[in-house]
């Protein structure tokens, strides 16, 4: 369990206790087979679908095959369009008595071993991404300008980026030169089934709630990119299910963490409004 | 019921009403209101249409009436998710024994399965409607389980069907088809009655009904049970008998028997006593959809339907077979034209070169003389006229609307289907319009070097006054761009002409785009590129009747974000009439000064050469007249800062309009398939500096 209130470095985070995930096909057996041979790995799926509640799984199951047993260092930065190659590799740091180079969160994981963690790399800007090119194939170094050195990666550094190919995908999408350079693992949304037991056994709530949870967001999911840029992610019915839990009337708690949360056009919301209302006992 | 007050318009929920349907079938259709709320043939659906009455005013209360539309759309979309339309001749059922003299009949080759099953019917049309009562059934068995908030809505749809007095006499036959719709209507097992005649015949009428309700049931199975209830139909005695002595009509409890194999009615042994004994007729319910005219899209060998050819034949009243006075009575000539061409339109029966969609109400513009704003949204402008030398004064009034967004349209989801070639140069293209130019910005507190000034200071500061600026670094961000761009597309009636099909493309009719098609096709792609480079810019339409009526249609002002909402709007631009270019172009001009960017352009997309029925006429050179007058629309443009380019299709490749923008400002098209891709990379090299 997490600890409230502990800190500790962002190149020595390991989650804490194992994370509950359900695999849907054999991503994790891939996942594996990709560590074992050092390749980098992309996941690509919609937000919310499970991407980096996966990984977390990955680096417990991985880390118990280590003689310590504990579960890897995962690094994550989550990446915009602010960010630079300096936010990951590092700066100078003004200090009274002149400046002070302190390591960004890749440069620590490439030095200190773990996985480092780009989530929707993506938003990142083209020529922060460049940064990763050497790290990515058989020379597994990390370049630093600034300094005018090259660190060489740690055996146990492994990068994993994600990103998610949603409505802009024919339009903003990954450098084929940096998409060319990963191994990538397809996530979409879970089956009904598979949701009703994710929503069931996260949000606590009964197998007829799970369902009918995941049944809605299937048909909300059906009104397509140009109605809903992203449909409702799994989380998002994980949230509806603990509100239900907590005796929130279904349709109401739908409303809250459903409709509220895919859009803003008021006109859509009130078709997600008339889906929820059609599938969810009033 | 006096509904008043609380009757719901289709228009107010017809939005919501599209969403619902979209995500409970996963399909998109356009739903329509009735052309006539009083024809009870109405115009049936279509795979693209859903048809539903203007208005809801059977319940007392408004949630009651929108409740009704909800359980119409619910029930359609069951049709669709539960496999109606998925018919296979050959698959085996799941709850019925599969009849044995199931031959293959003799039907042209190509035909669809429907087309193979129904024409094992003498009865044809008899039998479809069997097998759509019977479909709904089972269908709607369905509907407790996968829509448990419309429970309630359901049973009060059906409520207001149920209450009408079968049993008035008629013949078995009669008797026995309103027991299957009010068996259809009735919850399982609820207390039915039938006349003492028919009651063997209802008893296993209904143990058939009952099986389709089990879970399992498919449409397979529905189209044995459809064989059953036809033979058993077509077997009662076509006599008039006494309705008195009803008997209840047993349910069977537990367990249902197994269903005996049907044999395949003996038409010789049928007899028919004139041809009234071939009349039975299954009373429609309201929030029902007929589903033939999608039994007949399955198989395009058919023979149309009785009504269908009506309806086709020029000269009769559209809803002839049923008493509807006169021909010609109370006949709205220009509105039944509008549907005629539509609907076959729809079914690709005929080329529509041209059509109107709305008629011409307006009272026309006097011949000469200003004229004046006439209200919200309009305004006029100056005509150049080329031949007097002369600047016609308020010659023109243009009419400003929004748009409505057309429900359930996705737009960039057909263009990028339509045009996938497209998709390669839409990338490259924002690659190349992102500002990938970065300038370094001093005093940041965050960025990626150091400011050395900044940080000389923040030092000394710190060291003077125990404080300083944490703007010590240098951060690098991107130029922007700073151009604004207005969209002005022809919606001209010759836009509604269908692409002629390239080499080789065996497309129907029906499913090729018009020429208005591929432009808001166009107008979504660019779109989409520009709202991810964050450029400003606005989509307008524009067509004319004549100078009094200059219709200017907003798709996308500047000021809005490319939402769902924006998109679905270009879904719904339509053909309306003439080119009244030189006033649209002014008007575009207007909006456009307003923007403060620096590049400032406008983009219009024709298909020909202006045209207007009062555009130059009296010289009879409109032509000439009229291509003048949009030069001197440009020209004024320029003179405002405003840089006018113009894209036309043309397939003789004309260019009428070379002289009205000079060189370098025009291009002609003449393969309207090339104008998405030409629209993008013109883009490009309009605004890329």
């Amino acid at each position: 369990m997490a600890e409230a209130g502990r800190r500790v470095a962002a190149a020595d985070y390991r989650v804490s206790g194992e994370p509950f995930y359900l695999p849907v096909a054999d991503e994790a057996e891939l996942f594996e087979a990709a560590y074992g041979a050092q390749l980098p790995v992309l996941l690509k799926g919609p937000t919310g679908c499970g991407k980096t509640r996966f990984l977390e799984y990955m680096s417990f199951r991985l880390g118990l095959r280590r003689p310590d047993q504990r579960p890897l260092p995962l690094v994550t930065v989550a990446c915009n369009e602010e960010l630079t190659a300096s936010d990951l590799v590092g700066r100078y740091l003004l200090t009274g008595q002149g400046s002070e180079w302190v390591d960004g969160p890749l440069t620590s994981a490439v030095t200190q071993g773990g996985i480092c963690y780009l989530d929707e790399i993506v938003e990142a800007r083209k020529d922060t991404i460049v940064v990763l090119h050497s790290l990515t194939d058989h020379r597994r170094l990390l370049p630093i300008a600034k300094l005018g050195v090259v660190i060489e990666a740690s055996p146990d550094f492994r990068l994993v980026v994600s990103y998610n190919p949603r409505y802009q995908s024919s339009i903003k999408n990954l450098k084929h030169s940096t998409q060319q350079r990963f191994v990538a693992i397809e996530f979409g949304y879970p089956s009904v089934d598979t949701e009703t037991e994710i929503i069931r056994q996260e949000a606590q709530v009964d197998e007829d709630t799970a369902q009918t949870l995941a049944v809605a967001a299937g048909k909300i999911r059906n009104l397509g990119q140009a109605q809903l840029i992203e449909g409702p992610s799994t989380r998002l019915l994980i949230y509806a299910g603990r509100l239900i839990a907590s005796g929130i009337p279904a349709r109401r708690a739908c409303e809250s963490a459903i409709t509220q949360s895919v859009t803003e056009d008021p006109d859509i919301a009130d078709g997600v409004r008339e889906i929820i209302r059609a599938v969810v006992p009033g | 019921v006096s509904a008043g007050d609380h009757a719901v318009a289709l228009a107010d929920v017809m939005r919501r009403l599209s969403l619902l349907y979209s995500g409970l079938s996963g399909q998109a259709r356009t739903i329509l209101p009735y052309a006539n709320q009083d024809d009870p043939a109405q115009y049936p659906d279509t795979q693209d249409t859903i048809r539903l009455p203007a208005e809801a005013c059977f319940f007392a209360d408004a949630e009651g009436n929108t409740d009704w539309y909800r359980v119409a759309i619910a029930h359609r979309a069951l049709h669709d998710t539960l496999g109606s339309y998925d018919y296979v001749f050959a698959a085996d059922p799941a709850e019925f024994s599969k009849t044995d003299a199931r031959l293959d009949p003799p039907v042209a080759d190509g035909a669809g399965d429907f087309e193979r099953f129904f024409s094992l019917f003498r009865l044809r049309a008899f039998a479809e409607q069997v097998f759509t009562v019977l479909e709904d059934v089972r269908v709607e068995a369905r509907a407790g389980h996968l829509l448990p908030g419309y429970t309630v809505a359901f049973l009060a749809a059906r409520a207001r069907e149920r209450p009408y007095a079968p049993w008035q006499g008629g013949t078995p036959r009669q008797l026995f088809g309103d027991l299957l719709v009010t068996l259809s209507l009735e919850p399982e097992g609820t207390d039915v009655k039938a006349p003492r005649a028919i009651a063997a015949a209802a008893a296993g009428l209904r143990s058939t009904v009952d099986r389709l309700r089990r879970p399992g049931a498919t449409v397979q199975d529905t189209a044995e049970a459809t064989i059953r209830v036809y033979a058993t139909a077509v077997a009662l005695p076509a006599l008039a008998l006494d309705p008195a002595g009803l008997v209840p009509v047993p349910v069977v409890a537990g367990v249902l028997p197994p269903p005996e194999p049907a044999r395949w009615p003996d038409f010789g042994a049928v007899k028919l006593e004139g041809d009234a004994a071939l009349e039975i007729t299954l009373r429609p319910v309201g929030y029902r959809d007929a589903m033939w005219p999608r039994f007949q899209a399955h198989s395009p060998a058919m023979p149309h339907h009785e009504p269908q050819i009506i309806r086709f034949l020029p000269g009769l009243p559209a809803a002839a077979g049923h008493d509807h006075g006169p021909p010609g009575h109370d006949h709205d000539h220009d509105h039944q034209h509008g549907e005629e061409r539509s609907y076959q339109e729809e079914h690709g029966l005929h080329p529509v070169e041209h059509e109107h969609n709305e008629p011409f109400f307006d009272q026309p513009a006097p011949a000469v003389g200003p004229l004046r704003p006439d209200g919200p949204g309009t305004a006029v402008y100056d005509e150049w006229d080329s031949v007097s030398g002369l600047y016609r004064l308020s010659w023109c009034r243009v009419r400003e609307r929004r748009v409505p967004a057309l429900a359930g349209a996705d737009v960039f989801d057909r263009a990028v289907r339509r045009h996938k070639d497209v998709l390669p140069g839409l990338r490259a293209m924002v690659e190349s319009l992102r500002p990938e130019r970065y300038a370094p910005v001093g005093r940041q507190s965050e960025g990626s070097d150091i400011d050395l000034d900044a940080a000389i200071e923040a030092i000394i500061d710190l060291r003077t006054t125990g404080t300083a600026s944490d703007g010590v670094y240098t951060a690098r961000v991107p130029v922007e761009r700073d151009v604004a761009v207005a969209l002005l597309v022809d919606l001209s009636s010759s836009t509604a002409e269908r692409l002629a099909p390239a080499a080789g493309e065996t497309t129907l009719f029906r499913d090729r785009p018009k020429v208005i098609d591929v432009e808001m096709d166009s107008v979504a792609l660019l779109a989409t590129v520009l709202d991810t480079v964050h450029d400003s810019f606005a989509v307008y339409g524009f067509s004319g009747r004549g100078r009094g009526d200059v219709r200017f249609e907003v798709f996308k002002e500047f000021e809005e974000r490319l939402s769902a909402g924006v998109l679905s709007r270009f879904a719904a631009a339509v053909p309306i009439a003439g080119t009244r270019m030189g006033a649209a172009v002014r008007h575009a001009t207007v909006k456009l000064r307003s923007q403060h960017e620096q590049t400032r352009l406008l983009i219009v997309l024709s298909d020909g050469r202006p045209y207007d029925h009062d555009y130059g006429q009296e010289y009879g050179d409109e032509a000439g007249y009229a291509s003048r007058d949009v030069r001197a629309a440009i020209r004024e443009a320029a003179g405002h800062g405003v840089r006018t380019f113009l894209l036309t299709v043309d397939k003789e490749g004309l260019d009428y309009l070379r002289d009205a923008c000079g060189d370098g400002a025009y291009e002609v098209l003449d393969d309207v398939r090339l104008l998405p891709d030409r629209l993008l990379s013109l883009y490009r090299e309009l605004t890329y500096a």
